[in-house]
């Protein structure tokens, strides 16, 4: 009989044990339902020069990355854009919420790994996207579906685990 | 006489402090509802009560005054002033965010676990307090004042 007053015991400490589980998984990023959908339009380009290289990347393999002058994280994953930009992957820059001069000044000093920048003031396209916090980077495939959705900052994992496997993917049939 | 006038003053600071800590929600819930009827306030208040802020994730929109939150509330108010239904704003803010989004999300086989989860609790609540009353029994005083 004694052995029952363990039982509340035990099973707070199994609270405790689960609450604790629970607290490590901090990844906040959210399944999107964006996924095998068709990629939600972009905002227009500025100018023809820009309109003719969007055109160029419909049919391609491309990732689209939201990002904003005043974002910290976008800073650091920044290295990692330009390196895949230097292999050869097309990235279409939408500035989020940003002024166009601190766009332009973050891009002069730090370098312009998009092929193409586009401007989302208000961030109203971002908002179709599903976007919930730059940066966001989507990769979307030859056939204009939303192939995968990664929140915060690109890093080793993402390149690794995701990207490259899904860019291999995509080459594999067609060569 | 003055033990009374003190319990007084005591809940007088309660109540105070009460206030205040109700004080941000009742300002946030002011925001964003301008140009609305009543009736369309109303369901505007009920919509970003279910809708849930993605940055801030135990918060609902109508609470939270992260940017994205205010960006939502915008969007619900926009498209009740263009005369969209509940049913049409809550698919609209799925089809982007997912389930996540929605407080009370859908009944369908995705979540049919989910909503069945209190039920089944209670159900496994009331056999083990089944079994260990016929275990105990009627007469079995010992065990009462040991749980005691």
């Amino acid at each position: 009989m004694r052995a029952h007053i363990w039982i509340p015991l035990l099973a707070l400490g199994a609270l405790v044990v689960l609450l604790y589980a629970g607290m490590q998984d901090m990844d906040r990023a959210l399944p999107s339902p964006m996924i095998g959908k068709a990629a939600p339009s972009l905002p227009v380009p500025e100018n023809s020069e820009a309109a003719a290289v969007l055109n160029a990347a419909q049919g391609q393999p491309r990732l689209v990355n939201f990002w904003a002058s005043w974002c910290q994280p976008c800073l650091a994953e920044h290295p990692e854009l330009m390196a895949l930009a230097e292999r050869g992957v097309t990235i279409i820059g939408v500035n989020y919420k940003d002024e166009a001069s601190a766009a332009a000044r973050w891009l002069d000093r730090h370098g312009n790994p998009f092929a193409v920048v586009l401007r989302d003031p208000e961030g109203a396209f971002a908002i179709d996207w599903g976007v919930y916090g730059v940066p966001e980077t989507y990769l979307i495939g030859p056939d204009d579906t939303v192939l995968h959705k990664k929140v915060g900052p690109v890093d080793d994992a993402y390149l690794r685990d995701e990207l490259q496997p899904r860019l291999s993917a995509l080459k594999g049939p067609a060569s | 006489m003055s033990g009374a006038g003190k319990g007084v003053a005591m809940r007088r600071l309660w109540l105070s402090v009460l206030c205040v800590m109700m004080l941000p929600g009742a300002l946030l819930a002011a925001i964003g509802d301008e140009g609305l009827s009543a009736e369309q306030r109303q369901r505007f208040h009920q919509l970003t009560t279910e809708l849930r802020c993605l940055v801030c994730q135990n918060q609902s929109i109508a609470e939270s005054n992260a940017d994205l939150a205010l960006d939502l509330k915008r969007q619900v108010r926009q498209q009740i002033l263009e005369g969209r239904s509940d049913d049409a704003i809550r698919t609209y803010m799925r089809e982007r965010y997912g389930d996540f989004v929605l407080y009370k999300p859908a009944v369908e086989p995705k979540t049919y676990l989910l909503w069945a989860s209190p039920a089944l609790l209670l159900l496994i609540a009331l056999f083990i307090l089944a079994r260990r009353l016929r275990r105990a029994g009627p007469e079995d005083d010992e065990a009462d004042e040991e749980l005691s």
